[in-house]
């Protein structure tokens, strides 16, 4: 019954914060001063040509009526039409939609890979020389910028060992190797800088296990402490954990469509920059929207994660 | 340990606000004008870090971009606390459906990271440092109204506050003399904490061109430029990185510091 | 050869500079039962943490803690753990938080089987269900499929137990074990306590600040205060004859079945006032 709620709950938060940003970033785009045709049309347009174009594009109804033609066809699926090149921002998004997955995927799983052991270290020698330089390291990682991390694996693995493409991209069905080739330098630098960001986070979220009973009973039975903290502390640090992590989908995404500008991968992020560079408006209002809508689905579904996590959780499930 | 976090963290934000001081007064070259014969020179006595792709030193053009760091930082953190304290005070204190509100707005605010919100605006009115420190301010609210309310919410909850309100202090009265006094070290803290990340996201809107327009120098633009020159004139892109990087640590750790100082029950708090 | 052989065992933590214990002296037999009794903060938690070889790596300390003839002071964490679960376990105050919330109980006892047993997981379920029973618990295979917070108190420190008992240790402490139960589920809890550590014949170091709770278990007592033993002898004799002021206080309060009804109830202090005699 309570999980019920839960549940209710964290849908009605989804529900709210999508039409919230919805209204958000309508209001950018038609409510301040900047109108929408005169922006597309640019400056030198006449007012006539500004005049039609209104018309087609249906900006002279009232504001909450265009709101709601909108965001019904975003609930449909269709994000608009590019004013510039007339295709469907679907159209556009399909195809640079694959790099940007691939690049947030793995950038998840490798700042994972590299915050949890480096934050367990951090939580289980805190005291000693080896939890202060573990968590140096992280505070340096934190203040370095996603893109200089990104120009300065360049620099090293493209510039100075020759070892890796400096940018570009290959997709995968193309030639598997060189698609691997591309990706990996900005995967690194994103799960690296990101991990910098989580290693605090697991471990605190270790440290507070530590502090538990059930670890010195874990120690008391015979468990080595690296072993106790692995048996025990993996699990009941994934239930704080979880929601971190649906705090960083967002900030994963964003830290992509920088690193996609640094390597010069055709993702999303690519896609918004041109549109912004060429003034193209519903490109981007279609193309942020969408951006939205996955942070918040994810966001949703990584909390929803820690129920599976937590027998307390699942137990009330089952018991309904 | 924890006092020498906070010593670094003064010194290094301390040169970033005198180079700022130092920029207002003098700058070795100037840091706008092209001399195409001095282009890509290596760090040397005259161009202490050498000269970019314009033929302009670039040590003076970092000096200027210290001054949009500060700026961008301190405006849009101050925009951010200016909206987000005391709407987080207001919904701490009052609650009900009055907190709802404010808690899922600052929900709404949140699925829209400062980028996404830079992009927008850039969209409609052209990047510019203002559309930068507007999108950084508004994307930071959340953060302050959430630390405002939940610490907000510990004040009510102590004796002293229930006893002034049993004795009739106004709502006001409270949230001055009790509410205020109490937050406003974590509301310090957060600040300093928050000035780091504009000047991370500030990096990267201009890294990008969704922030100050050529010509003028930040520390971003300039790493934009220097890539250009990678297999020539590497060390361009090292200076700026490393500029930023001192930066964020330093106000990273004047905040650590700041929250271990300030209290010490904080400490294991991420 | 005693079992357990602690000798001028002293502990400090950090820069504090009264020390937790201080030159604590005791030895038990094989098979035999000790009960530590004292105030908080008397050094009685620190002693079963120093003999489990758990305190923190910021405690300093010195003495010998014999233990089936290893040096607990000397042993690496390896050799620590080998001991921990097999030759000493340990029985915590806090049932509630002792378990792990995210695992089976049967599995956590099993584990424990396993860690030092290496059995395959048939034959661990058995035994785990058959010593589950053993402490008490009635429906034993549906205990060992709950989650702890689907368990009362109760049955969780009889989990607890289980999970200190199953590799047949030769020393079992516990610490405060019944503090955290109602009055009623203390009582058979302690009998039961009583009755497997017979049929284990394993030695216990049973703390308590309770002298009415040690003595249902135990029938030697060690009277702790302010990091040292201040006395030694049979619960009877210390029953008959308290010698240390502070012990005296402890019998009184133990026996209220001896005060005169309409008196003022007495207290330790009546006859021990901390910072006096020293």
């Amino acid at each position: 019954m309570q999980l019920a709620g839960r549940i209710l709950t964290r849908l009605g938060v989804f529900a709210i914060s999508l039409v919230g940003a919805s209204v958000l970033i309508f209001v950018i785009t038609h409510a301040l001063p900047g109108d929408v045709a005169q922006t597309l049309l640019g400056d030198q347009a006449t007012p006539e040509a500004v005049a039609q174009l209104r018309a087609e594009l249906g900006l002279d109804r009232p504001l909450v009526v265009q709101y709601l033609d909108w965001f019904g066809h975003v609930l449909t699926g269709d994000f608009g039409v590019s004013h510039l090149s007339g295709d469907a921002v679907v159209s556009l998004l399909l195809p640079r939609l694959a790099v940007t997955m691939w690049l947030v995927g793995f950038s998840m799983i490798g700042s994972l890979l590299l915050a949890i052991p480096a934050g367990m270290l951090a939580a289980l020698k805190r005291r000693s020389w080896q939890g202060i330089v573990v968590s140096a390291t992280a505070q340096l990682g934190m203040a370095i910028p996603v893109f200089w991390g990104g120009i300065l694996a360049v620099m090293v693995f493209a510039v100075w060992l020759r070892w890796l493409p400096a940018n570009g991209y290959v997709p995968l069905t193309q030639n598997p190797g060189s698609w691997a080739a591309h990706l990996v330098m900005p995967v690194v630098t994103l799960s690296v800088v990101q991990a910098a960001v989580l290693i605090r986070y697991v471990r605190a979220a270790f440290v507070e296990v530590l502090n538990e009973d059930y670890y010195r009973t874990a120690r008391s039975v015979g468990w080595t402490p690296m072993r106790a903290l692995l048996r025990h502390g993996l699990r009941n640090a994934s239930i704080s954990l979880v929601t971190v992590l649906g705090l960083q989908v967002s900030s994963v995404l964003v830290g992509a469509i920088v690193v996609e500008s640094v390597f010069n991968l055709p993702g999303l992020g690519s896609l918004l920059l041109t549109a912004v560079s060429q003034r193209d408006l519903l490109v981007v209002q279609g193309t942020v929207m969408f951006l939205v809508l996955a942070v918040l689905v994810i966001s949703a579904v990584v909390d929803f994660s820690y129920l599976l996590i937590d027998p307390r959780q699942r137990a009330a499930r089952e018991a309904r | 340990m924890k006092r020498a976090q906070l010593i670094a963290g003064v010194v290094l934000v301390g040169v970033v606000v005198l180079a700022t001081v130092v920029s207002l007064f003098w700058m070795p070259f100037d840091p706008l004008r092209v001399v195409p014969g001095q282009r890509l020179l290596p760090p040397g006595p005259v161009h202490w870090l050498g000269t970019d792709g314009f033929g302009i030193d670039i040590f003076s053009r970092l000096l200027l971009g210290a001054r949009s760091v500060l700026l961008v930082g301190i405006i849009s953190v101050g925009l951010a606390a200016v909206v987000g304290i005391p709407l987080g005070m207001l919904a701490g204190q009052a609650g009900g459906w009055i907190d709802d509100v404010v808690m899922r707005l600052s929900d709404v605010v949140y699925a829209l990271p400062a980028l996404l919100l830079a992009i927008l605006l850039a969209s409609v009115f052209g990047a510019s440092t203002v559309t930068a420190m507007v999108s950084i301010g508004v994307a930071t609210i959340p953060a302050f109204a959430r630390v405002a309310r939940a610490g907000t919410l510990q004040v009510m909850a102590a004796d002293y506050v229930l006893a002034a309100r049993a004795s009739g202090t106004s709502w006001w009265g409270v949230a001055w003399r009790h509410v205020a006094p109490n937050i406003a070290p974590v509301l310090g803290v957060q600040a300093s904490v928050g000035f780091a990340m504009a000047i991370l996201a500030e990096a990267a809107l201009s890294y990008l061109g969704l922030a100050t327009p050529r010509p003028n120098p930040t520390w971003g633009n300039m790493l934009r430029d220097a890539q250009d020159y990678i297999f020539v004139a590497p060390l361009q892109a090292v200076w700026p990185g490393l500029a930023i990087a001192m930066a964020v640590l330093g106000f990273n750790l004047l905040g650590d510091g700041l929250r271990d100082y300030l209290d010490p029950r904080l400490r294991e708090v991420p | 050869m005693s079992l357990l052989d602690v000798c001028d065992l002293s502990v400090t933590f950090g820069r504090r500079h009264r020390p937790a214990l201080d030159g604590v002296c005791f030895s038990l037999d094989a098979g035999c039962r000790l009960g530590v009794i004292g105030e908080s903060g008397s050094g009685k938690t620190v002693t079963a943490l120093a003999v489990m070889g758990l305190l923190p790596e910021y405690a300093r300390v010195s003495g010998k803690v014999e233990l089936a003839g290893h040096q607990i002071t000397h042993l690496s964490e390896a050799g620590l753990a080998r001991l921990r679960g097999d030759v000493v376990t340990m029985v915590f105050q806090e049932p509630m938080t002792a378990l792990d919330p995210t695992m089976r109980v049967g599995r956590q006892v099993a584990e424990v089987l396993r860690l030092h047993a290496g059995t395959e997981s048939g034959p661990a379920r058995a035994a785990v269900i058959n010593m589950l029973g053993e402490v008490g618990l009635e429906d034993p295979e549906r205990v060992a499929d709950a989650y702890p917070h689907q368990l009362s108190g109760g049955q969780r420190q009889r989990v607890s137990l289980a999970m200190a008992l199953i590799n047949a240790p030769d020393l079992v402490i516990c610490d405060e074990p019944t503090t955290a139960l109602d009055v009623t589920v203390q009582a058979t809890v302690l009998a039961k306590l009583n009755d497997v550590l017979d049929a284990s014949g394993a030695a216990c170091l049973f703390i308590s600040h309770d002298l009415a709770v040690v003595s249902q278990v135990c029938d030697q007592v060690a009277v702790m205060l302010d990091g040292r033993i201040v006395e030694t002898g049979s619960v009877a004799e210390l029953f008959a004859r308290p010698q240390h002021p502070y012990t005296q206080g402890l019998v009184a309060t133990a026996r209220l079945d001896q005060t005169i009804p309409g008196q003022r109830l007495p207290v330790v202090e009546d006859f021990y006032r901390p910072g006096v005699s020293r």
